[in-house]
């Protein structure tokens, strides 16, 4: 934590290699952060870079009161959230058609061919059911659920009360079991990628050996 | 418990937020609940599934040079202390609050005491002269004294009188002389009496002279007069008297409506008489008469005018020390002034904390109300979240 802080203050000075150092490990997280709440490449893309500067611009503002992730986290949301309503006139572009273009699997997950390709299942469903969800409850749930905060860390970047981001989170939770189950009982996946694994599942080792 | 109870525990335990015992309770229920059992499953296969939705999400490969390039455009972070702000502006408040209540409460917008309609709260002296060092600061609060010296109710036929008298020691004799007589008409009154004794403090004469002036100022300008006058060389004694002159005003009203009337009835004796002897007798005496009703209308008039206009006598003496050069006539002006603004400096500061004194109930009593209303909105925030 002090090496973080003795980070920010050098950035905050005007050290870039230090602001990039302190970045390194949440570059990511906020680029998939941006990239799910705006359910699109491109935005995330530049959502994600103006987070990156903003942040920095920002620097003389950070009082050192939250996490410097809560507090990056918190800007993401804000640039996403405009983003998205500076879009509103724009035509959409489904997370489906993005799917299995550019997102490489990590070698972690090729494992078994069954199994990878469940989830692979699940994950498609899981994305086009989470962008189906209101914006507020998409945001809350990415942010606990997806990106794993606390319910605390929620409520400070959201600005809003434990209560309130607490009940918002569980009916976000019970809306997308409800999507998923629609989305299960027929529909796109069957034609991507149902027939595949119909195939793998008529192939599998017998799994309760 | 209730499938209704487990589901609405259900995010808790998922989020492992609840004690023990409730999870046990959970579990049992699951044991003979087949359907929430599943649902957890279920639940749980999601929350899995969502915890592992991004992990192979991976910024394209031109993501970090982009904005790193970007970066180097960037100025310097602008560094925006609003804690050090905020604590400013909450001085300055306390500031403007505390100096402009003082100065409203001494310029009498503000007045926090009723018994006096002035706002001077620390001018309640009791003497009735200042003799000495004092000098300059002796008019400090005069007005007040004045309004002492004045009764609260006026009774029909009562003369009270009053009238100051002024020593001041001066090295310029003439010029101050003059200043002061210029004042005099500036504010509206005049010169009544003016007199100078004793040879000009020349050579080894170190006597001086002695000035002596009887001036009438208007009530409402005294204020005014009595501070430029305190400006003036060295007041070495200030004096307010207020005199009861309403027995004698009486008496002499008395005593001119007497001799008005003998006056007439001689007038009228003298038209009708026809005896030389008698017209001469009566000529005498109406002429003695007309002196005396002359005399006594005098006294009438001047009472009546210094209840309006005040008495001020001013006593200038060339000053010895004030001669012996202009350098030490500056520090003596200089350490006059200096005195007087230090003096008005510490009249402002004891006006401020009895200011602060006046308005400390206030203060707290508007504190307490936002205690009360912090406390209703802490208590229906919480009833929310219930």
């Amino acid at each position: 934590m002090q090496e973080t802080d003795r980070l920010i203050r050098r950035a905050q000075n005007g050290d870039m290699e230090a602001y990039e150092q302190l970045i390194m490990p949440l570059e990511q997280k906020v680029y998939s952060l941006c990239y799910r709440i705006t359910n699109n490449r491109e935005d995330a893309f530049d959502c994600a870079q103006e987070v990156l500067l903003r942040t920095y611009r920002s620097l003389g503002d950070y009082q050192f009161k939250a996490a410097f992730s809560t507090w990056i986290y918190r800007i993401a949301t804000n640039v996403c959230l405009d983003a998205i309503r500076r879009r509103k006139t724009r035509p959409f572009v489904s997370l489906e058609s993005l799917t299995d273009k550019g997102f490489p699997l990590s070698s972690a997950h090729l494992g078994n061919p069954y199994d990878e390709l469940v989830r692979r299942d699940t994950n498609q469903a899981l994305k086009a059911c989470i962008a189906k969800l209101p914006l507020d409850s998409r945001t809350a749930l990415i942010l606990r659920d997806v990106q794993g905060l606390t319910y605390e860390e929620v409520a400070q970047i959201l600005k809003l009360n434990m209560g309130t981001v607490k009940s918002r989170i569980s009916r976000a939770r019970e809306r997308l079991r409800k999507l998923m189950q629609e989305y299960g009982d027929g529909n796109e996946v069957e034609q991507i990628d149902r027939p595949l694994v119909r195939y793998v599942e008529r192939r599998k080792p017998n799994r309760d050996m | 418990m209730t499938c209704d109870k487990y589901r609405s525990l259900l995010h808790d335990l998922l989020d492992g937020e609840l004690p023990p015992r409730v999870a046990r309770s959970m579990a049992e229920h699951e044991t003979h609940c087949p359907y929430c059992a599943a649902f957890r499953v279920e639940m749980r296969g999601m929350l899995d599934g969502l915890a592992n939705l991004d992990e192979d999400v991976k910024p394209p490969e031109e993501f970090p040079i982009t904005w790193r390039q970007m970066l180097r455009g960037e100025r310097r972070p602008v560094r925006i202390k609003t804690q050090g702000i905020k604590i400013w502006i909450s001085v300055a408040a306390v500031l403007v609050i505390l100096f402009g209540g003082t100065s409203l409460m001494r310029a009498g917008i503000i007045n926090i005491d009723d018994d006096r309609g002035k706002g001077q709260p620390g001018a309640q002296t009791s003497g009735t002269s200042n003799t000495g060092e004092n000098g300059a600061g002796g008019t400090d609060g005069l007005e007040a004294i004045l309004d002492v010296f004045r009764p609260a109710v006026m009774q029909d036929g009562m003369k009270i009188l009053r009238s100051s008298a002024y020593e001041i020691s001066t090295g310029r004799f003439d010029e101050d002389m003059q200043f002061v007589m210029t004042l005099a008409k500036q504010v509206g009154g005049w010169v009544a009496k003016q007199s100078v004794s004793g040879e000009p403090m020349v050579g080894v004469n170190l006597s001086g002279r002695v000035g002596r002036l009887e001036l009438r100022v208007p009530d409402e300008s005294i204020q005014r007069f009595l501070t430029e006058l305190s400006t003036v060389g060295k007041v070495t004694s200030s004096e307010i008297t207020a005199d009861d002159y309403s027995e004698q005003y009486r008496e002499v009203l008395s005593r001119l409506e007497g001799y008005e009337e003998l006056l007439t009835s001689h007038q009228m004796q003298f038209t009708q008489s026809v005896d030389p002897d008698e017209q001469y007798r009566l000529s005498l005496e109406i002429v003695d008469l007309q002196a005396k009703v002359d005399a006594a209308r005098a006294n009438i008039q001047n009472w009546d005018s210094r209840e309006v206009f005040l008495q001020v006598d001013v006593t200038f003496t060339e000053s010895a020390v004030a001669m012996t050069g202009g350098s030490s006539q500056l520090s003596s002006r200089m350490r006059e002034h200096f005195t007087l603004s230090l003096r008005t400096v510490g009249s402002y500061f004891r006006d401020m904390f009895i200011f602060i004194a006046a308005a400390a109930p206030w203060v707290l009593l508007a504190a307490a109300m936002a205690a009360v209303a912090l406390l209703i909105e802490r208590l229906h925030w919480k009833s929310r979240q219930l």
